[in-house]
C-alpha cells in the first residue's frame, strides 16, 4: 500500500516538475544569454557565462527605448482596464438589472461582437483615428483597447450581477439612493471579485496587446513594449546582436516578475474566485 | 468613501475623453491651416535660403548608418537654418508607412529594406517627378546632376524621373579567400567548376558548403536566381520571367537554370537548416566555416563586422551559375533616394539631394558601406580606406569578358501587379526547391499557374 | 423603485448611450467599413479605390493558398486546444486533490507565462528552437537523441507543430486557474459519497469532478478556439512570418501580408470577412456540440 502511495505520488509529480522545467528553463536560459558574448552564446546553451558582463544590458536600455516602452504599456495596460470598467459596469447593470425593452437584443448584439475577429476592423479603424488626427496617441490606443473588451467584460459582469440580492437594492432605494448610488456604492462593491476577474484578463491582453500598437502608434517614443520588443529584434538580426536581444527581453521581463511575485496572491486568488461565480 | 471616488473618476473620465476628442479635432483643423500658412509664406523660393524642417527617412540596415550621420552633420552645418529630423533604423519603413498613407511624408526618403517597394510609391502617386528641376540642376560640386550616374536614369511615362540611385549594390556569392587558399579550394568560374569545388569541400572538409537565408527567401531570388536567368537568356528573359511572361517560363533556359539548383540539391551540398536561419545567422554560420559559399550584396563585410574572425579574407565573385565559357551576370541593386510628392520643404531636399551626390560622399560612402555609390568619376584607387575587396569586385565588374551587368527594369501598369504575384512565388517556392521537395519542373509549373491566373 | 420615467431615461441613457457610442464608432464601424472595403481594389496609400464587386470574393474561392491556411489555423487550435485542457485538467486535480506539499510554486510558475507579452514569447521560443544555440536540440543531444535534432521552425513539416508547444506553454496557466476555481468549489461530501460508493479515484474524476466543473471546461474551450482563431498569427506572424515557404501561413498572416507587404488592402478585407465567417461557423458548431455532450448527473 505504502509503495504504492509513492509511486503514484511520483507519477503525479513528474509530469508537474517536468513542466516546471519547461516554463523556467528558457526564461534562465534568457538571463544567462543576456550576459554572453556571441561567440559563448553559439559555443553552448548549458553553460555560466565566463564573466557577468552586463554591456549587453547597456546597450538595450540605451539604444533601443526599452524603458519608455514598458511606462507606455503601463499608461495604456492602466487607462485601457480603468476606461474598460467605466464602460462596461453601468452598462452591465443596465441590461442585467433596469430590465427595459430591447436590453436582451443589446446584450445580444454585445455578445455577437465578441465573435468578430479584431483583424477585419484593424484597416479602417486606422483611417478613422487618421481622420480624428489620433494616431500615435496614447489615449487613444487606450481607448480602443478598452472598447475592444467592453462586450467581454459585460459579459462576466452580467453574471455576477446576477447574484446580487434584489432585496440589497431595493433596500436602498426605500432609504431614497438614487439609481446612480445604488450602482456605485451598492452594486459595484458586490461585483468586486468579477470585476478584479474581468480587469486581470483585460490587463493582460492590454499588456499583450501588439498589432495595433504597431499599426496605430508611429513614433518611437510613443512605442510599447512589445512594438520596442519586436524592434529589438529586428535590430539584433541586423546586428546579430543576439546578447543584446536577450539583456532587452530580460528587462522587459524582470518588472514583470517583480509585480507577479507582489501580487500573485491576489491575481490567483480573483482569478480561481472568479472563475467559481462565473 | 470608494464608491464616490469611483462615480468621481467615472464623470471626470468621459469628460476628459469627449473633451479630448474635441480639441484632437479642434487642432487637427488648426495643423492644416498652419500648414497652409506655411507654403503661402514659402519664404524659400524667393531668397534662395534653404530653412525650416526637413524630414528625411532612411532604412539603416547592412551598411550601418555611419555615412548617412556624417552627411547629415555636414548638410546642418552648411545649412544651420535648416532643422533635419531624422527617421531612420531597420524597421522604419513599417514605422513610417502609416506616416505615407496618412499623406504626411517626410521630405526625403531613400528606399531600401524589408517593407520599401520604389514601384508601388511611384505607382501610388507619392514621388515626385524631379525631370523638370534635373535639367539644370548642379551638384555641389558644380557637375550636372542629371548626368552623373555610373547607370543611366530610369525614365517612366514618357521621361519622368522619380528617383536617383545612390548605392550601386550587386548580390553575388563570398567565400573566405584565406581558407580557400590554404586549404586548396577553387574559386568558381561557372556552373560545372562552382559544383566541382562544392563537392571537393565536402568530401574534405565534410560541411554543406551551400548556405542561404530560408526566412529571406529574396536572398537566393536576388543572389541566385537572378544572375542565373539573366547568364542564361539575358536581360529579355530575366524581365519577362519575372514579369510573369508565360512564354519565358517554357523556356528550356528557364528550365536548365532550375534543373541546375536541383542538382545543388540533389548532390546534398546545401545546408538543410538554411530555411530555419535568418540573414545573419546563416551568414554567422558562414563566418564560423560552417559553409563554403553565400549569395549575399556587398554590404556583407560591414554588416558583420563585429562577428569577422582576424584571418578571414572576404572574396566575392559574380553568382557562378553561367554555362562553362559563357560570361557571368550580375544583376546590379540599385537604391535610390526620392522626394515625396507631398513634401513640405522639398526646396530642402532638392538642396539636400545636390549635396550629397558629390565625389567627397561617393569615396566616403565607399569607405563606410563597402558598396559604391551609383557615380561616376569616383577613384577608388587611390583611398586608402577602402576596402581591399571592393577594389578587387570593382576590377571584376570592369571587365566585360568575364562579367556582363544586366538590369532588372522597373514594372510598369499591369506588370506591376503581376509582377509582385511572381515574385511572391518564385520567393515561396525556394525553400521546397532547395530541400527537394519538389523539382524543377514542379517550380515551373507552379509558376506559370500563378503567372497564368494573374494575366486573366 | 421609485422613480419617474424621466428619471429613469436618464439613468438608462447615463449607463447604456457613452458606452454605446465609442462601442458603434471604434467597433462596428470599422467592421462595416472592413466589409465595404472588401468590394474594392485599394492599395492602402492612393486615393483611388477601384470598385471590383465579388472579384475579391472569386479571387479568394479560386485562391490555393486560402483551403491552406484554414487548415493550418485549425490545426494550430485543434493541437492547441487538446494540449491545454488535457495539461490543464491534469494540473488542476493535481494540485487541488492530491495533497501536493508544494502545489502553490506549480501554480505561481505555470501561470507566469500567461503575462508575458507575446512578442517576448515568440523571439524567445524562435531562440529556443534555433538549430545551432537552441536548447532544444542541443538538449535532445544531451539526452542522446541527436537523430531527433532538426532545424524546427526551417522544416516544412515541422515547423507548424513546433508553434503549438510556446502557444500551449503560453496559454495554459490561465485555463489551470479556472478548472481549479471550479474544483475547489465541488463539495467535500460528494467525493465522500463515491469513496463509500467504492468508487476509484479515476472514477471520482469521470463521475463527480468532470461534470461539476463542466461549466468551466466548456468556456475555456470556446475562449481557446475564439481567441486562436482570431489571434494565433500573432505567434506566426513574430516566429515564422508564415515562413518556411508558406508552411506556418495562417489566415491572419496572410490577411496582414497581403494588405501591408503586397499592398491590396481590398484583398485583405476579404480575407478578413473570410475570418469572421469560420470564426463563427466554428462557434456555432461547438456551442452545438458542448451542449450534446453535457454530461448528466
Amino acid at each position: 500500500m505504502k509503495i504504492g502511495k509513492v509511486i503514484s505520488q511520483l507519477c503525479i509529480r513528474i509530469p508537474l516538475i517536468l513542466w516546471a522545467i519547461i516554463v523556467i528553463y528558457p526564461i534562465v536560459w534568457m538571463f544567462l544569454g543576456s550576459f554572453k558574448s556571441n561567440a559563448e552564446i553559439y559555443a553552448s546553451p548549458w553553460t555560466w557565462p565566463e564573466v557577468f558582463n552586463i554591456d549587453n544590458f547597456i546597450l538595450a536600455w540605451t539604444e533601443y527605448n526599452i524603458g519608455s516602452g514598458f511606462i507606455n504599456s503601463a499608461i495604456v495596460t492602466i487607462l485601457g482596464t480603468a476606461l474598460c470598467l467605466a464602460f462596461a459596469i453601468p452598462t452591465s447593470y443596465a441590461l442585467e438589472r433596469v430590465r427595459f425593452k430591447g436590453s436582451q437584443f443589446l446584450f445580444n448584439v454585445y455578445l455577437a461582437s465578441m465573435m468578430i475577429p479584431a483583424v477585419l476592423g484593424w484597416i479602417p479603424l486606422f483611417f478613422l483615428l487618421m481622420k480624428m488626427n489620433m494616431l500615435d496617441n496614447l489615449w487613444a490606443l487606450s481607448l480602443v483597447y478598452a472598447i475592444s473588451h467592453v462586450p467581454f467584460t459585460i459579459f462576466i459582469l452580467t453574471s455576477f450581477m446576477g447574484n446580487v440580492p434584489k432585496e440589497l437594492e431595493e433596500a436602498a432605494a426605500i432609504d431614497g439612493m438614487s439609481p446612480y448610488g445604488v450602482l456605485l456604492k451598492v452594486v459595484t462593491p458586490l461585483v468586486k471579485s468579477g470585476i478584479i476577474t474581468a480587469s486581470i484578463l483585460n490587463a493582460i491582453s492590454f499588456w499583450n496587446e501588439y498589432f495595433m500598437a504597431l499599426i496605430l502608434l508611429q513614433s518611437e517614443k510613443k512605442n510599447t513594449l512589445g512594438v520596442a520588443m519586436d524592434l529589438l529584434n529586428q535590430n539584433a538580426e541586423y546586428n546579430s546582436a543576439w546578447g543584446a536581444l536577450f539583456a532587452g527581453l530580460s528587462i522587459a521581463v524582470i518588472p514583470i516578475i517583480i509585480i507577479y511575485a507582489l501580487f500573485q496572491r491576489h491575481i490567483v486568488k480573483g482569478m480561481t474566485e472568479g472563475a467559481v461565480k462565473g | 468613501m470608494f464608491t464616490t471616488f469611483l462615480k468621481r473618476c467615472y464623470i471626470l473620465g468621459l469628460f476628459i475623453l469627449v473633451f479630448g476628442i474635441i480639441t484632437a479635432c479642434s487642432t487637427a483643423e488648426d495643423g492644416e491651416v498652419s500648414q497652409e500658412d506655411k507654403s503661402s509664406e514659402s519664404p524659400n523660393e524667393e531668397n534662395g535660403e534653404v530653412s525650416g524642417d526637413f524630414e528625411i527617412q532612411y532604412f539603416v540596415g547592412g551598411y550601418g548608418d555611419t555615412w548617412w550621420k556624417e552627411v547629415i552633420a555636414d548638410f546642418k552645418e552648411t545649412y544651420p537654418n535648416v532643422n533635419v529630423i531624422e527617421h531612420a533604423g531597420p524597421n522604419i519603413n513599417d514605422e513610417m508607412k502609416t506616416r505615407w498613407i496618412s499623406n504626411d511624408p517626410p521630405d526625403v526618403v531613400y528606399i531600401d529594406g524589408d517593407g520599401a517597394s520604389e514601384t508601388q510609391m511611384i505607382n501610388d502617386g507619392q514621388l515626385m517627378d524631379l525631370s523638370d528641376w534635373l535639367k539644370d540642376a548642379e551638384t555641389d560640386d558644380g557637375k550636372a546632376l542629371y548626368d552623373i550616374f555610373i547607370t543611366p536614369l530610369e525614365e517612366i511615362d514618357g521621361g519622368k524621373v522619380y528617383s536617383l540611385p545612390l548605392a550601386f549594390d550587386t548580390w553575388g556569392v563570398w567565400y573566405d579567400n584565406a581558407w580557400f587558399e590554404q586549404e586548396g579550394f577553387k574559386v568558381p568560374e561557372d556552373f560545372d567548376s562552382w559544383m566541382d569545388s562544392m563537392i571537393e569541400i565536402k568530401e574534405k572538409s565534410g560541411i554543406y558548403p551551400f548556405n542561404t537565408t530560408g526566412n529571406y527567401p529574396q536572398y537566393f531570388q536576388r543572389g541566385v536566381l537572378y544572375p542565373a536567368f539573366a547568364a542564361a537568356g539575358g536581360e529579355e528573359l530575366l524581365n519577362d520571367l519575372l514579369n510573369g511572361k508565360v512564354e519565358a517560363w517554357e523556356r528550356e533556359e528557364t528550365l536548365e537554370v532550375l534543373q541546375k539548383v536541383q542538382k545543388m540539391q540533389e548532390a546534398d551540398l546545401v545546408d538543410p537548416a538554411f530555411a530555419a536561419r535568418s540573414h545573419t545567422q546563416s551568414q554567422m554560420n558562414f563566418l564560423m566555416h560552417d559553409n563554403a559559399f553565400i549569395p549575399v550584396g556587398f554590404w556583407l563585410p560591414t554588416e558583420m563586422k563585429n562577428d569577422t574572425p582576424e584571418d578571414f579574407e572576404y572574396g566575392f565573385i559574380p553568382t557562378p551559375m553561367n554555362n562553362a565559357g559563357e560570361p557571368m551576370s550580375l544583376v546590379p541593386d540599385l537604391r535610390p533616394v526620392a522626394i515625396a510628392e507631398e513634401a513640405k520643404n522639398p526646396e530642402a531636399a532638392k538642396a539636400f539631394l545636390e549635396f550629397i551626390f558629390t565625389e567627397k560622399y561617393g569615396q566616403k560612402f565607399a569607405e563606410s558601406t563597402g558598396a559604391i555609390m551609383d557615380i561616376k568619376d569616383v577613384d577608388l584607387s587611390e583611398n586608402e580606406n577602402v576596402p581591399t575587396f571592393l577594389k578587387n569586385i570593382n576590377d571584376t565588374i570592369n571587365n566585360p569578358d568575364k562579367v556582363v551587368v544586366h538590369e532588372r527594369k522597373t514594372p510598369e501598369g499591369d506588370d506591376l501587379d503581376i509582377s509582385i504575384k511572381i515574385s511572391d512565388e518564385v520567393k515561396k517556392q525556394i525553400v521546397p526547391l532547395l530541400l527537394g521537395k519538389i523539382d524543377a519542373e514542379e517550380y515551373i509549373e507552379k509558376i506559370i499557374a500563378v503567372a497564368e491566373k494573374a494575366q486573366k | 423603485m421609485v422613480q419617474s420615467k424621466k428619471q429613469r431615461y436618464l439613468f438608462l441613457a447615463f449607463c447604456l448611450v457613452p458606452t454605446f457610442v465609442f462601442f458603434i464608432l471604434f467597433t462596428v464601424y470599422p467592421m462595416i467599413n472592413g466589409l465595404y472595403l472588401s468590394f474594392f481594389n485599394w492599395s492602402g496609400t492612393s486615393a483611388v479605390k477601384e470598385f471590383v464587386g465579388l472579384g475579391n470574393y472569386k479571387e479568394l474561392i479560386s485562391d490555393p493558398m486560402i483551403p491552406k491556411t484554414i487548415w493550418h489555423d485549425y490545426f494550430l487550435v485543434l493541437t492547441k486546444l487538446v494540449g491545454i485542457m488535457i495539461l490543464a485538467t491534469f494540473f488542476a486535480v493535481a494540485l487541488t486533490q492530491l495533497r501536493i506539499k508544494e502545489a502553490p510554486i506549480y501554480r505561481v510558475v505555470f501561470f507566469f507565462p500567461n503575462i508575458m507579452s507575446v512578442v517576448i514569447i515568440g523571439i524567445l521560443w524562435q531562440f529556443v528552437f534555433n538549430p545551432e544555440i537552441g536548447i532544444i536540440n542541443s538538449g535532445l543531444t544531451m539526452i542522446g537523441l541527436e537523430s531527433w535534432t532538426r532545424p524546427w521552425l526551417g522544416s516544412l513539416e515541422w515547423a507548424l507543430p513546433s508553434l503549438v508547444l510556446p502557444s500551449v506553454w503560453a496559454g495554459i496557466g490561465l485555463f489551470m486557474l479556472l478548472l481549479m476555481g471550479g474544483i475547489m468549489n465541488i463539495p467535500k461530501s460528494y467525493y465522500e459519497a463515491a469513496d463509500i460508493d467504492g468508487a476509484n479515484s479515476w472514477q471520482q474524476f469521470w463521475k463527480v469532478t468532470v461534470p461539476l466543473i463542466w461549466p468551466q471546461i466548456k468556456t475555456s474551450i470556446i475562449y481557446i478556439v475564439i481567441t486562436s482563431l482570431n489571434g494565433s498569427f500573432v505567434l506566426v506572424q513574430i516566429m515564422t512570418r508564415g515562413g518556411p515557404s508558406d508552411a506556418t501561413e495562417v489566415m491572419g498572416s496572410y490577411l496582414y501580408t497581403k494588405a501591408f507587404s503586397d499592398f491590396r488592402f481590398g484583398y485583405g478585407a476579404t480575407i478578413g470577412v473570410l475570418i469572421l465567417i469560420v470564426s463563427l461557423i466554428t462557434v456555432i458548431l461547438l456551442q452545438f456540440l458542448l451542449k450534446r455532450e453535457k454530461v448528466e448527473y
